[in-house]
């Protein structure tokens, strides 16, 4: 089998492009501080998932800024963004683009590749629900092989890229839930919580004024991707390695790892995917703590995003209400705790 | 990047060891990391020696000195191999529960709150990687000011607490017994020691005893070892290391003074109930039936043996001149110590019955220790302890309230044992 790597850097480069990560890191959570208000969490797994290079569900009840988040985030960054406004009569074509016939200079006539929003750094699928199944499956490529078939012809979407899709978890009469298959693809599902009082408040000032905020733009392409590559040159420790290994199993109700809660409400565990994306996310963090490898405690830290759109409850669950996030909380607690 | 299984050194290689094999300064700061695993790994191996031993050790003194303490029939030297083999096997499980460096790198971490740093050092250590080198520094700096005592101290587990007391007591009770009569017992048994080695002249003139005791003592030490009385720690003087087999004799005969062992238990030696000095006649009864046997003797030795405690009966057993079919019963049974009916020689039929007054059996033994005894064969220290126990009869038999048949046949027996040039 033959495997490409790319050269590794030294020691020094990767401590000096380290420091680098964490400066862009903090810049952009400043950034999008100024212009969303709050939930510092769900900024922080967003931005590492950016730089992960995976894709996010974010859910929410309408109104709590999910649009604005992914928005500003596109716009911190000096990156192509698009906009997806998924509806019910959205057509893959409109997502993926198509070919449209063309007169070219000379007179003759063929037909050309007219690229959709897809092909953008920053995506934002904004309420995906109501998106038919078709639709959503044009993601599916998209999100996973980051490049799309049209006609026969494959094209690629340059990196970085990153999917953001929102979701509203009430309005379910006329939507599409997705399927596990796509869920799957997304590398966190992200929740939006209600915002606190001081953090309501600072809202209404911010956005009842006249003063509009506007975002620098700093960081390129270039330097995402390479952030991306640094992140992937952090260890994983044996224990963080083991711990990952039994978060997983622990979610499958058929094995010996998986707690009661698991064994009775659960029907499907996470899939090999959750496991990387617990390991990449704890690389990113892993480094943001100023750290070379990745510890137990990186692993619990994004064990919830990466888990819980991947662990499929069984009729008893969803009829008795049982969270997705209790359920990891449960499987946290016999792999070794949520901060080990 | 994950780190292959492969980087980690085999757990039997020692890391100071490993220092010096090539290769393993590859990554800077992995001395570092690597001294201060091994370090960790030795603390926290002696803490569990500590702790196992702090608990076994007492345990097995206190099961020992339960054992000796308790009328199980222990040794006395039960304490000191119970506790031994704690200190044993507590090492023992210590070795078996250190932990590997692997193990110890992430007990450091999660005492120090590292994060795992240690153990990715530990991974890493070997790998040529460049973020390699990045971990095992920020390992070594974090664990530069290491001090592995605060890390891993030792805490005394709860059961020591109770365990170390305990034992200290039990020990305590076994080799400096509290009650009387057994704290007399062992200073016979010291004097008896002391008696072998010593001249007979000396040991009359250590004290001015009793006149009863003064009987006993110059009955000589085997004489007190037989009767299994008190009361002669005036006379003691330093004794000194005696034969096991002697000793283990005398051992015998003082607890043969013990009334529960009047009735012989098995595997022991019946004949040590020859002073057992019976409550009831059913009880003399029973010593007179007992089989008299036990260590084989060498005839010298049976015959001083019982020319002592025939002295010594007579001194004693005629004191009760109203039981004196009771007091020559128990003379009888002391004079069978060391000699058994299938091997007794004259000299032990002799020694056998020579303290009684009964006139039967025991009537002949003085005829036949003057006919049977071969004095060319009798050891030195007759010779020297002869004269103070004659002594010591006749001032017994002078002084006390004994009927004149008896006070001639204690006469006969002296003279019939006497040394060459002493009769």
């Amino acid at each position: 089998m033959n495997t490409s790597q790319s050269p590794s850097p030294s020691s020094a480069d990767i401590e000096t492009q380290a420091a680098a990560f964490r400066d862009c890191f903090h810049h952009l959570r400043t950034e999008i501080g100024r212009v969303y208000v709050g939930q510092p969490s769900l900024v922080e797994h967003l931005l590492v998932c950016f730089f992960c290079q995976g894709h996010a569900l974010i859910e929410g009840a309408p109104g709590l800024g999910k649009t604005v988040l992914v928005r500003t985030l596109g716009e911190a960054l000096d990156l192509s963004f698009a906009r997806i406004q998924c509806t019910p009569d959205l057509m893959p074509a409109d997502v993926t683009g198509t070919n449209l016939l063309a007169e070219t200079p000379d007179g003759l006539r063929e037909f050309s590749f007219r690229p959709g929003p897809i092909f953008a750094n920053v995506v934002l699928a904004d309420a995906i629900n109501p998106a038919t199944p078709r639709t959503q499956a044009a993601f599916l490529e998209a999100l996973q092989e980051r490049h799309v078939t049209v006609f026969g012809v494959t094209h690629q979407i340059d990196a970085p890229f990153a999917v953001f899709a929102t979701q509203n978890p009430i309005e379910m009469e006329g939507t599409y839930p997705l399927p596990e298959a796509q869920l799957d693809r997304f590398f966190f599902k992200l929740s939006v919580g209600t915002p606190s009082l001081a953090d309501l408040e600072e809202i209404l000032t911010r956005t009842t004024g006249t003063e509009t905020i506007r975002i620098a733009p700093r960081h390129g392409a270039a330097t995402v991707r390479a952030m991306t590559d640094i992140i992937k040159q952090v260890a994983v420790s044996e224990p963080a390695m083991q711990r990952v290994l039994r978060i997983v199993r622990a979610t499958h109700p058929d094995t010996d790892e998986a707690p009661p809660l698991v064994k009775k409400y659960v029907r499907y565990g996470a899939s090999p995917r959750a496991a990387q994306a617990m390991i990449l996310a704890g690389k990113a963090f892993a480094l943001l703590d100023g750290r070379y490898h990745v510890a137990a405690a990186d692993v619990a830290r994004v064990a919830l995003p990466a888990l819980n759109h991947r662990i499929i409850r069984n009729f008893h669950g969803e009829m008795e209400q049982i969270s997705p996030a209790a359920i990891v909380d449960a499987v946290l607690d016999v792999t070794g705790g949520r901060s080990a | 990047m994950t780190i292959s299984r492969d980087h980690a050194q085999p757990e039997w290689a020692d890391a100071d060891a490993r220092q010096d094999a090539p290769g393993a300064e590859i990554v800077p700061g992995a001395a570092l990391v690597l001294t201060a695993l091994a370090a960790a790994r030795r603390r926290i191996r002696l803490t569990l020696l500590a702790r196992a031993a702090s608990v076994a050790g007492p345990a097995g003194v206190t099961l020992g000195a339960a054992g000796v303490l308790l009328p199980l029939g222990s040794p006395p030297w039960l304490p000191v191999l119970l506790g031994s083999a704690g200190l044993a096997g507590a090492t023992v499980w210590a070795l078996l529960r250190t932990p590997s460096l692997a193990s110890t790198a992430s007990a450091l971490d999660a005492r120090l709150d590292l994060r795992d740093r240690t153990a990715a050092a530990y991974q890493l250590h070997g790998s040529s990687s460049p973020v390699a080198g990045l971990v095992v520094h920020d390992a070594a700096t974090h664990l530069a000011a290491l001090s592995v005592a605060a890390v891993f101290p030792f805490a005394v587990p709860r059961a020591a607490l109770v365990l170390a007391p305990l034992a200290v007591l039990l020990g305590t009770a076994v080799a400096w017994p509290v009650s009387p009569r057994d704290r007399a017992e062992r200073e016979t048994a010291a004097q008896s020691g002391a008696g072998m080695q010593q001249p007979a002249a000396a040991r009359s003139s250590a004290t001015t005893p009793a006149p009863e005791t003064a009987a006993r003592n110059s009955a000589g030490p085997e004489a007190e070892a037989s009767r299994g009385t008190r009361g002669t720690a005036a006379s003691a003087t330093p004794s000194e290391p005696r034969p096991p087999r002697e000793r283990s004799e005398e051992t015998a005969g003082r607890r043969g003074a013990r009334p529960e062992d009047t009735v012989p238990r098995p595997g022991q030696s019946p004949a040590r109930g020859k002073d057992a000095n019976p409550a009831t006649p059913a009880d003399a009864r029973i010593a007179e039936q007992q089989p008299r046997g036990g260590a084989p003797a060498t005839p010298p030795d049976a015959a001083i043996a019982a020319a002592d405690t025939a002295a010594a009966q007579g001194g004693r057993g005629l004191a009760n001149p109203a039981r004196p079919s009771q007091a020559g019963t128990v003379a009888r049974g002391s004079g069978g110590r060391g000699a058994s009916d299938t091997d007794a020689t004259p000299l032990a039929s002799a020694g056998r019955g020579a303290g009684g007054v009964s006139q039967g059996p025991l009537a002949a033994l003085p005829r036949l220790a003057s006919t049977g005894f071969d004095r060319s064969q009798a050891p030195a220290g007759l010779a020297a302890r002869y004269p103070t126990a004659r002594a010591g009869a006749e001032a017994a038999l002078t002084r006390d309230t004994v009927p004149p048949d008896l006070r001639d046949y204690v006469r006969e027996y002296f003279r019939a044992i006497a040394p060459a040039g002493q009769r």
